[in-house]
């Protein structure tokens, strides 16, 4: 249980990106615009759980911010307007090509 | 003989009757069908779409919304992230907007956001230019021609409207700006 959310609900979200971005790929997506999109399937999920998830998938190399040249300077764009796509880890795993124990449900 | 083969004949005749009588079906199995599977026309239209998981929609919805970004916006992608960023700014607002609207976030594209778009697509394409031609500076005075004075194009600077367009985006410019601390001294 972390923040309220069992093991299985962050699980589930944390694939449901990975799979939104996968259907998108090669395409980038804003924190917000998957986070609206992702709230139809879970609709009690709240923004700070949910940019926490993207942290992690970032940290573990599956999600890649795309810095857009219009961002002056990418440190301080908020999260929210920040360009998030699936890596070709983030990829595989998606595709269940290769597994990982934190994410398989 | 020929008794015996007009006894042949009439039994085979009651046999392919039974395989014709097979194939269509009975009403019992008609029945049974209709009571284990119901049949599409007997399920209305709103039970077909709570049938599947809403995870299950949720895929299929942005799976046909993917194919249609990749098929329509798939060419303006300005490449690899890390690499060359010109012209991504652009690119990641279009297929941004085009996302919000197919996946029904956003009933429709209003006028202003046509209008923040082009501007920025339009911004996006003079930055484009610029770029390439100082580029073509660069490449051409690394290769020594910037000597004879015409390969490389001198005027690189931003056309003067430039100015006016990024005051009507952001209200003010760098220049006014500049110009305004120098007058207060």
């Amino acid at each position: 249980m972390a923040n309220g959310r069992t093991a299985r609900q962050i699980k589930l979200v944390r694939n449901e990106v990975l799979v939104a971005l996968n259907m998108l790929y090669p395409a980038a997506l804003q924190a917000e615009q998957l986070m609206r999109s992702l709230l139809s399937v879970f609709p009690t999920m709240e923004w700070d759980p949910f940019r926490r998830d993207l942290a992690y998938l970032c940290e573990k190399g599956y999600v890649q911010r795309v810095v857009s040249d219009n961002e002056s300077d990418p440190k301080f764009t908020p999260w929210r307007q920040r360009w998030f796509r699936l890596t070709s880890a983030g990829m595989e795993v998606a595709d269940h090509v290769i597994g990982d124990p934190a994410l398989d449900e | 003989m020929v008794r015996a083969t007009k006894k042949t004949t009439a039994r085979k005749a009651p046999k392919k009757s039974a395989v014709a009588r097979k194939k269509t079906p009975t009403k019992k199995t008609s029945r049974r069908k209709s009571a284990g599977a119901p049949s599409a026309a007997s399920v209305a239209p709103g039970e077909l779409a709570k049938t599947p998981l809403p995870i299950e929609e949720y895929r299929q919805r942005l799976g046909a919304v993917g194919r249609l970004m990749r098929a329509a916006l798939a060419d303006l992608e300005a490449g690899a992230p890390g690499g060359d960023r010109v012209g991504q700014g652009a690119y990641l607002q279009v297929m941004g907007r085009a996302f919000e609207v197919l996946d029904g976030l956003s009933q429709s594209v209003d006028v202003d956001d046509l209008v923040k778009i082009s501007k920025v697509v339009a911004e996006q394409r003079r930055a484009e230019l610029n770029h390439r031609k100082l580029q073509m500076v660069v490449e051409a005075a690394d290769a020594g021609a910037h000597s004879n004075g015409d390969v490389a194009p001198r005027d690189v600077e931003l056309p003067d409207s430039f100015g006016e367009i990024v005051r009507q985006i952001y209200g003010a410019t760098l220049a006014s700006d500049l110009n305004g601390a120098a007058d207060r001294g």
